[in-house]
């Protein structure tokens, strides 16, 4: 098959097959060239402009990587406990790329910030659709004739085998344990958005030694339930810390910057107005076959000439003019029990005015602290990264609150919320 | 427009809860049992603590718990600590009281269901519970699937079980009308 080779910013060359042109070049695909990664960041941070696009190919080339890498060093072990012989490793490598080429395929306008317009899936427990099942519905649907029935298919790769790898019900063991490489704490997902975001952000917190993580990546199995894992090599755990150090800052000064934060929700309003008057609902169209064609048919260009054009509300005028919502009150990152007792009081006291609340549950990105797994005897015992690290044990997981007013707004009511909670420590 | 926002002490609570609870039971209590207790509390037992489940290496698993308990042990609600025979421990620490006291009305109002989990799965292993909660969730996806139809399922995705011992554990529950 033919190689392509594309240029990136954060890995130097991404190799193609011309299996893979195919599906990118397929218009769902291209669309992905009009979702910016970090929607309205650029307020912030003004060269985050990149896209769901490039993101989409590093994620492939370092799921690759690291599937190498994992083949190379543990070969013994997926051959036994897992039954691989070298067809079905070469199989399974195909099956990774596409998955991970194809797991952000799904996504609505401005990537996650819109995510709280999708309908609802499950009405007993409200939860909703999400950018997985988009991904999942538009791979089956509109991907399947160029996977199935592709020309040089010798080894039947199937759409429904690549989904199997981003659903949330996978069905074999060999496909739950590759999910570690689209879906866990060590995934290419976030070893590809880390580096790039901060290289387009132009900040250096994002960056770590990916190439020590590739190195050390080994598998090993659970002490408590015998469950396969993809860890850390012992050798490797420095630079697993300064994996999680890079997530922790991007989080707390990129993902989770206040203005950032902001915009994510002048957005969310935006769009709703936009669907409302477009589509007569406050949702985009479920993932089903004959609604998809309406749900690609919005991307951020759509989004924003329309909110050129006035379209989007106030919130959209809020957008065009950078006018954002202020942050009039927030907790420490890590509130203690008073704290929050106290965040409480102060939005009861002031309801009416609060224009919205933010908190870390409304960021997609991961702002716990998450062990990593480091191996000491290869198959065997294993122990958690912060057992090793004195950094990684004491940080502690961001909960951050904050309260948000317009900005003609803000002054007055910092006045008042200071005097609150004077009165409420003198009460006490 | 009026904003409202209520800390989720109940789910704080119950995470403090169970790791006072489960120190009447002789078996280690890790990260990995207490998001199947919590599964299956609100799965079976109606306790109504309103995490999203998928299934992870572990069977059902929920982030948002995960950062809850995160963020309850960082706050000295529990203890969670790494033994050298390997796996997590979680126990009460100084604020466990205090979290309780938070929560009271829930805990109150759900203390027998919880009891009458622990009756029945308290003294069981991370491995046991792992088994156990997947083939509740399975049974949950589709209820009408035949025992047999999940056995299989469930041995494909964990080979570590055996069909026997899979069997086992679904004419267990299905007598005792778990599932």
């Amino acid at each position: 098959m033919k190689l392509y080779y594309i240029r990136d910013p954060i890995h130097g060359f991404i190799e193609l097959n011309e299996w893979e042109k195919t599906i990118i070049d397929r218009p769902e695909f291209q669309r992905l060239r009009r979702i910016k990664q970090l929607s309205l960041s650029d307020m912030v941070y003004p060269a985050t402009n990149h896209t769901r696009f490039e993101h989409s190919l590093g994620v492939m080339h370092v799921a690759t990587q690291m599937f190498d890498n994992i083949v190379q060093r543990d070969r013994e072990f997926l051959q036994g406990e897992l039954g691989y012989n070298e067809p079905a490793l070469e199989r399974q490598r195909i099956l990774i790329r596409f998955a991970s080429l194809l797991h952000d395929i799904g996504h609505p306008p401005f990537s996650h910030a819109a995510e709280e317009l999708m309908p609802i899936k499950d009405a007993s427990k409200g939860a909703r659709y999400n950018h997985e099942d988009y991904s999942i519905a538009i791979i089956s649907k509109r991907f399947k004739e160029y996977i199935d029935d592709y020309k040089h298919n010798y080894l039947k790769i199937t759409a429904d085998e690549v989904c199997e790898l981003l659903k949330d019900e996978p069905f074999s063991a060999s496909q739950l344990f590759w999910r570690n490489l689209i879906n866990s704490q060590l995934d290419a997902d976030r070893a590809d958005y880390l580096l790039r975001d901060s290289y387009h952000a132009g900040v250096n917190y994002g960056k770590y030694d990916l190439k020590r993580i590739l190195r050390t990546l080994t598998v090993s199995q659970d002490p408590e339930t015998e469950s396969f894992l993809i860890g850390i090599d012992k050798s490797g755990w420095h630079a697993a810390e300064g994996l999680i150090i890079a997530r922790y800052q991007m989080f707390s000064q990129v993902y989770f910057q206040h203005t950032r934060k902001a915009y994510d929700r002048h957005l969310l309003e935006a769009i709703k107005a936009l669907l409302k008057y477009y589509a007569q609902s406050d949702m985009f169209p479920p993932p089903t076959a004959e609604c998809l064609d309406k749900y690609l048919d919005w991307d951020d260009w759509k989004v924003g000439g329309l909110i050129k054009e006035g379209m989007a509300g106030s919130h959209g005028e809020i957008i065009l003019n950078r006018n954002h919502y202020r942050r009039v009150y927030e907790t420490s990152q890590v509130p203690d029990i008073d704290e929050l007792s106290e965040f409480e009081a102060i939005v009861a006291e002031f309801k009416d005015e609060i224009a919205f609340i933010d908190t870390p549950q409304h960021s997609w990105y991961k702002r716990g602290v998450e062990d990593i797994p480091i191996v000491e005897v290869k198959y065997g015992q294993w122990k958690p990264l912060s057992e090793y690290s004195n950094i990684v044990k004491h940080l502690l997981p961001c909960e951050q609150k904050r309260i948000y007013v317009p900005y003609e707004k803000r002054d007055n009511l910092q006045k008042r919320i200071k005097r609150f909670r004077e009165e409420l420590k003198n009460d006490n | 427009m009026t904003i409202d926002y209520k800390v989720p002490w109940e789910r704080y609570g119950m995470i403090a809860y169970l790791a006072h609870a489960m120190q009447s039971y002789d078996v280690q209590f890790g990260k990995t049992s207490m998001q199947k207790i919590m599964y299956i509390l609100q799965e079976i037992y109606n306790v109504k603590t309103g995490y999203s489940y998928t299934l992870y290496n572990y069977g059902p698993y929920s982030a948002e718990l995960a950062n809850d308990l995160n963020y309850v042990a960082a706050l000295k609600g529990v203890e969670v600590s790494w033994i050298n025979t390997g796996g997590y421990s979680i126990t009460p620490d100084i604020a466990t009281k205090t979290f309780y006291e938070k929560s009271r009305c829930f805990i109150e109002n759900n203390k027998n269901k919880v009891q009458k989990a622990l009756d029945y799965f308290g003294g069981l292993s991370a491995k046991e519970l792992e088994l156990k909660a997947t083939i509740i969730y399975f049974f949950k996806q589709n209820s009408t699937q035949s025992a047999q139809c999940v056995a299989e399922q469930i041995h494909q995705l964990k080979p570590y079980f055996s069909k026997e011992a899979i069997q086992e554990a679904i004419d267990e529950l299905k007598n005792d009308k778990i599932v």
